[in-house]
């Protein structure tokens, strides 16, 4: 295919949809749910993802989502199924249940990787699907391997500890220190081990037949966590001058100014910890969005610290004083706020990207992905 | 020719081709492009949703695809296939104002309706169907913390203990079976005049509350009334509710926000204080009950309410704060047993 157009231009990805306009299919779905003790769910997913979907436009053409509420019923049924079985089997015995719920979690990341599947096949950008490679080895070497040094060195410490305890001597020294190098080493291990987890969820999704690229690096986000590290130190120096200097100001001022003083030291710490997740956040997606391409077309991601933790924190404001009723609005400024920070680098036009058959497939994955809360969202 | 401007995409590649469409004399779709042609029967339109007012997306069974601005006229095409009409239902409701006002209404209320009864009858079965274990674990627990932190050892002589303890086993002769009390006496300044239940059954009456008493019948009505709140499991059936209560408001507000426990505070708080004013009517209703099966009169109940008011220095007794208040109005508590 010759490339008739070679001009580079930056596409915006503009989202059209409104607070007002989805609060009606919002608190529809919301008063169906309810009248149909829950059955309505299937199709409120569908209608909430439709709506926002038809409403994300890049280059004059609208994003589309395909999922058959059908499907996803039967997996919420089997889901709903699997949790009444769990709780009856709590009820027999707490350790039956406990038994069923590890089986369960032996399944996430499968879960995750067909949750994946089927969004992605469930999702089309001018009528070509989206597709995920079903592959769980990494997903599973990732969820087993990455927690272990920190289980180990927990699970060491511990026995060290009440064993030393229930024999009144002091804890073995060498041991615990041995116990704290495997809990370092595993936080340590921990950037590496997200950045494999991103470039995986990545580099196995595809535009029909067209594989997304990533050439992101594990020290870019060893870099974030250092800074995010170093400001949250800084937080915590700041907040820790603001009290001394409020218990120096005890003995000569009144007890007002101390007060403001520990008033400022709340509110430091505050704004500083909200800064901080919201720094790794912008900064982590930054990295993985502005290294993604596909076919030589580049992404752009321009997300702000600041930006992101005005939009989250006025959203929760809202939505406590109004009871709830701000969330369609919440959701729409959240959506339109990510996606205006979203750009793509294309050169020629988009005309050529070939369509790859697919199958359709069940919900399961998907459902017992979102019951648990681990569906993937970049 | 007065076509519909659309995006037609093969299904095929991403490739755009800009069309026409128009619905043609014999009931026929027809697609027309610079570079192609088709026409499509109308039951060949396998799927085309109505959400939002923008735009249709309507997908054609060889798996093409077409993209159009919302207009009347393209709604009306569309409406002649069978998926779009039975969608024009939900379409309406989710996009008149009429029917978006009267979900949000119904919705508030089966809220409403689940925080005034639902949560309260779950609570109570649950708490009813809780083992004596689990009570008497929660009951100790809760004592040993006050016992840290606000109470002493009664300094009441023993003679006058036991002679309380004689008529608190008077009051309970009879009663249910299945309801077990105790009766424990401290000493708290922190507290001051109190007297209260907790889940395992024991019921606490404090020094001050005994000198605050002026006699013995006093002393038995509030007795009384905690042995409602303990007939009733009125603290278990608390913990519960305002823990459900609070879980339920996280789900409907917090599903945005990363501080859902926060979010969920405010509103959390109002429901369990209409929820132990609720109790208290129930245990002061029970005390009554039991106050004229043993022969004690109401106004006992009057007098060592308005002391203990006074000696709280409880001004709950304006009728605007009354949601808030977490009692009853004392005033109308106490006009109720005069």
């Amino acid at each position: 295919m010759e490339e008739e157009n070679s001009d580079t231009r930056e596409l915006s990805i503009e989202f059209t949809g409104s607070g007002s306009e989805y609060f009606g299919i919002w608190i529809v779905n919301i008063l169906l749910t309810i009248l149909t003790l829950g059955i309505y769910t299937a199709w409120a997913k569908v209608r909430t993802r439709k709506y926002f979907y038809n409403n994300t436009r890049m280059d004059g053409a609208i994003f589309d989502y395909h999922a058959s509420p059908i499907a996803i019923l039967k997996g919420w049924a089997i889901v709903v199924g699997v949790l009444i079985v769990q709780q009856v089997l709590s009820s027999i015995n707490i350790l039956y249940g406990l038994g069923l719920l590890l089986a369960i979690m032996a399944f996430i990341p499968w879960a995750m990787v067909r949750s994946r599947v089927f969004n992605l096949l469930n999702t089309s950008y001018r009528n070509v699907r989206f597709y995920f490679e079903r592959e769980y080895k990494e997903l599973y070497t990732i969820f087993l391997i990455a927690p272990l040094p920190i289980i180990v060195g927990y699970g060491l410490f511990f026995y060290v500890a009440i064993s030393a305890e229930s024999a009144e001597v002091t804890p073995d020294t060498g041991i615990m220190a041995l116990a704290g190098v495997f809990i370092l080493a595993g936080f340590v291990l921990l950037p590496y081990y997200l950045h494999r987890f991103y470039s995986f969820i990545i580099t196995r999704s595809s535009f029909g037949r067209t594989p997304f690229e990533n050439c992101s690096s594990a020290g870019a986000f060893y870099s974030i966590y250092l800074k995010a590290f170093g400001l949250g130190l800084l937080v915590g120096v700041a907040m820790m001058v603001v009290m001394g200097v409020s218990a120096g100001l005890a003995d000569v001022a009144d007890g007002v100014i101390s007060v403001i003083m520990g008033v400022l030291a709340f509110v430091i710490y505050l704004i500083g910890i909200y800064y901080v997740i919201y720094f790794i956040e912008a900064t982590k997606l930054n990295e993985i969005w502005g290294k993604t391409s596909i076919d030589g077309n580049r992404f752009i991601s321009k997300l702000e610290p600041w930006g992101l933790m005005w939009v989250m924190l006025s959203n929760t404001v809202l939505i406590v004083i109004t009871l709830g009723i701000y969330i369609p609005w919440a959701h729409v400024r959240m959506t339109r706020y990510r996606l205006n920070h979203l750009l793509i680098e294309v050169t020629g036009d988009m005309d050529n990207y070939i369509a790859k058959g697919h199958k359709e497939m069940g919900a399961l994955g998907a459902e017992l992905g979102d019951a648990m809360d681990f569906e993937i969202s970049l | 020719m007065s076509g519909i401007s659309a995006n037609y995409y093969d299904g095929q590649s991403s490739k755009r081709h800009a069309v026409s469409i128009q619905l043609d004399a014999n009931g026929m779709l027809s697609i027309h492009g610079d570079s192609l042609s088709a026409c499509y029967p109308l039951d060949e339109i396998t799927m085309a949703y109505r959400i939002g007012k923008r735009v249709r997306m309507i997908k054609l069974s060889d798996g093409a695809s077409l993209e159009a601005e919302t207009t009347p006229e393209l709604d009306a095409i569309l409406d002649q296939t069978k998926q779009h009409k039975h969608q024009g239902l939900v379409h309406r409701l989710e996009s008149k104002l009429k029917y978006i006002v009267m979900a949000l209404l119904l919705t508030i209320a089966f809220a409403f309706g689940f925080l005034t009864w639902g949560v309260p009858a779950l609570a109570k079965s649950v708490a009813f169907s809780l083992p004596v274990e689990t009570q008497d674990y929660l009951g100790e627990g809760t004592m040993e913390v006050f016992d840290e932190y606000f109470m002493q050892p009664s300094k009441l002589d023993k003679t006058r203990q036991a002679a309380i303890e004689k008529r608190f086993q008077a009051l309970i002769s009879g009663l249910d079976e299945r309801d077990r009390y105790e009766l424990l006496f401290r000493d708290s300044e922190k507290m001051g005049a109190n007297a209260f239940a907790l889940p395992s059954g024991s019921i606490v009456l404090t020094d001050q509350f005994i000198a605050l008493a002026e006699n013995e019948k006093e002393i038995d009505s509030v007795l009384a009334h905690e042995i409602g709140h303990v007939h009733f499991r009125h603290s278990l059936r608390g913990a519960i509710q305002s823990s459900s209560a609070a879980v339920l408001i996280a789900l409907m507000t917090g599903d945005v926000a990363s501080m859902s426990s926060f979010a969920a505070t405010l509103p959390t708080l109002l429901v369990n204080m209409n929820y132990s004013r609720q109790f208290e009517t129930e245990a002061d209703n029970y005390a009554k009950q039991l106050m004229k099966e043993k022969g004690i009169e109401f106004y006992h109940f009057a007098r060592i309410l308005t002391r203990l008011t006074a000696s709280h220095d409880v001004a709950d007794d304006d009728d605007s704060l009354n949601f808030l208040s977490s009692h009853p109005s004392t005033k109308e508590r106490i006009k109720s047993f005069q």
